[in-house]
């Protein structure tokens, strides 16, 4: 058996849903003759991921992300297949793996509404029976990564949804989980706080080696912390593997951005690649990748060019991607297949 | 065990500081208990011209005085909070803790429980000491009986009570048993008469029931109603319901969650 933390094999999760038409006829017609159909909302995963990585988990709403996180959680129960975390079987909930993990939910919150934060702390010792040394020096350490001096004796209420978020992963990190999930922790924070949260999970992925796996919709936060990602879609898994390979595979282009020093009469741009921009001076290609360096010396040889800046396109594009490919995969398989997939 | 009341403390202390933060409901909440007088209210006009089934005025008051004790000490409301948290997913985040979640129920309880002591326990010895007729049974042996079925008496609807909650994963009205409930326990718990004085068949259908042990054993105790050996009988059968509710609590749960973390929230 593989040592890894985290080992998910054949995960899957089913749901039974009944439909119902609007109105009163359709309540009707739903309690006398309810039809089901099956979502599925995980639908055989596997993957592995080692101490210490930090792990993007990638996908539209209701791929199968928030499903599989409550899952490694032991909040659901899968349908079929295994996870093990930290050698746990996480649906027994026990308590010695309730201890080293945390979830942590940018939609839900643990901390007391109309205390402040330092109290659901001292709870969270207590239950989480931290030795007082210890919870000191956590404390300290989060009340420094977090600037979270000013907020602990303020009622969570009065707390702004930055402030709160923060005081919210202190609370979820005080006993040093050796295993976080990190569900959109970001969400609906302005960019600075993004920046902050971000680099506080990548500080504490470094300091405790603690294995992470965090959903986002914002890249920003994936690029900045993940070397792989894991890219989910109606359930299935797409894509698990590095970032920059995801690009390349998917992307197979770089995009090329030329400031010209004069502007361009009769050139016939498109000899060097798809231009995505022309306007006034400035232009965007889309280059082959195996073409770039090739194509950008021609550029430079035959274009009056002021600047040249070659990058990879947006991973919000190649994401987008992922799913249009996705999408017309399923197209295809619906064809003669019945099966309906959706939310979870 | 240290752990364990460590762990109370620290929970209870933080139950209390949120009971603080809703002071003003909290006392208008509990005054609105004003049941057992209004029943109060009822028999002492037909108990002036003399004693009721053996009930004088006096003893009226004194009944009534402890059922509003009663009711205060053994306030239960934990069918609308699990309601709540199983419908709006708040079940998720307690059950993430090292600890089951039930502790985390019973520290608000406790908490309540405490401010109702302080608040109530000197108003009843006030009451009983200043209007005349009220005649308690105030030994050291008698009282430290009196504690011990007030602790039962709320063991008792406390489980019950979440038991019935917890039926809430299963079906969405599950609140609607907790009514049926409350209906049963004021008739046949003596919320709503002594229940020496009523009719029969409920009157032997009482002594059957588990409800007397919720309200109106304690109140027996006091008046002095009860022979030491029916006392003791009582905490036997006391102890048997508080077995089988553990018992009934831990069958819920064990399916309930399983159930909810089949469906998910």
């Amino acid at each position: 058996m593989s040592s890894a933390p985290i080992v998910v094999s054949n995960l899957k999760k089913y749901y039974q849903v009944h439909d119902k038409e609007p109105g009163f006829s359709g309540s009707l017609k739903s309690f006398v003759n309810r039809k089901y159909r099956q979502v599925k909302a995980v639908d055989d995963i596997s993957f592995e991921i080692d101490a210490g990585e930090i792990v993007g988990f990638l996908g539209p709403n209701g791929a199968g992300k928030t499903t599989t996180l409550k899952m490694l959680s032991g909040l659901l129960h899968p349908t079929s297949g295994t996870a093990r975390v930290l050698g746990f079987v996480p649906q027994t909930r026990r308590a010695e793996y309730l201890r080293q993990m945390t979830l942590v939910m940018g939609q839900k919150q643990q901390l007391t509404w109309d205390l402040p934060a330092i109290e659901t702390f001292l709870v969270n010792q207590a239950i989480y029976e931290i030795p007082d040394d210890q919870y000191a020096k956590m404390l300290d350490e989060l009340t420094e990564l977090l600037d979270l001096a000013p907020l602990l004796k303020k009622q969570v209420r009065k707390l702004s949804l930055g402030e709160r978020m923060k005081c919210e992963l202190a609370a979820a990190l005080l006993h040093q989980p050796q295993v976080l999930f990190l569900d959109e922790p970001t969400i609906g924070l302005d960019v600075t706080m993004q920046t902050k949260i971000r680099q506080f999970v990548g500080e504490y992925n470094r300091r405790y080696n603690a294995t992470v796996i965090l959903t986002s919709h914002y890249m920003a936060d994936v690029t900045a912390l993940c070397k792989r990602v894991i890219v989910v879609d109606h359930g299935k898994l797409m894509y698990d593997g590095s970032l920059a390979e995801l690009s390349a595979r998917i992307a197979p282009h770089k995009l090329v951005r030329v400031e010209l020093s004069a502007p361009m009469n009769g050139h016939n741009l498109s000899a060097y690649g798809e231009v995505l921009k022309a306007k006034g001076q400035s232009v965007e290609f889309l280059v082959p990748r195996s073409k770039t360096s090739e194509t950008a010396s021609r550029i430079l040889s035959e274009l009056p060019v002021a600047d040249v800046t070659i990058e990879d396109p947006p991973i919000e594009d190649v994401i987008a991607r992922v799913f249009e490919q996705a999408a017309l995969a399923r197209q295809d398989r619906s064809e003669n297949d019945e099966d309906e997939s959706g939310d979870a | 065990m240290l752990i364990w009341l460590h762990k109370y403390f620290a929970l209870t202390r933080r139950s209390i500081g949120v009971q603080l933060e809703y002071r003003v409901s909290m006392v208008i909440w509990m005054l609105s208990a004003t049941f057992p007088l209004i029943m109060l209210a009822v028999w002492l006009p037909m108990a002036k011209d003399g004693p009721v089934g053996g009930f004088t005025a006096g003893d009226f008051v004194a009944y009534y005085l402890l059922s509003f004790y009663m009711r205060q000490m053994t306030a239960v409301w934990v069918a609308w909070e699990l309601d709540y948290d199983i419908r709006h997913g708040d079940m998720n985040t307690k059950l993430l803790h090292p600890i089951q979640p039930i502790h985390d129920y019973i520290s608000f309880n406790l908490a309540d429980k405490i401010m109702r002591f302080i608040m109530f326990t000197p108003l009843v010895i006030i009451v009983a000491l200043v209007v005349p007729g009220v005649n308690y049974v105030v030994t050291p042996l008698n009282i430290t009986f009196f504690i011990i079925a007030v602790i039962g008496a709320w063991t008792m609807r406390y489980f019950t009570q979440f038991s019935l909650g917890l039926l809430g994963f299963w079906f969405s009205q599950a609140l609607v048993l907790v009514d049926v409930f409350w209906m049963l326990f004021l008739l046949f718990g003596g919320g709503i008469a002594p229940i020496q004085l009523l009719p029969e068949p409920l009157k032997t259908l009482a002594y059957i029931l588990p409800f007397r042990f919720m309200m109106s054993f304690p109140i027996e105790i006091m008046m002095g109603q009860l022979t030491t050996n029916e006392i003791l009988l009582g905490f036997a059968q006391v102890a048997m319901w508080i077995v089988i509710l553990l018992g009934v609590y831990k069958f819920l749960w064990t399916r309930g969650i399983r159930q909810f973390s089949a469906f998910g929230a």
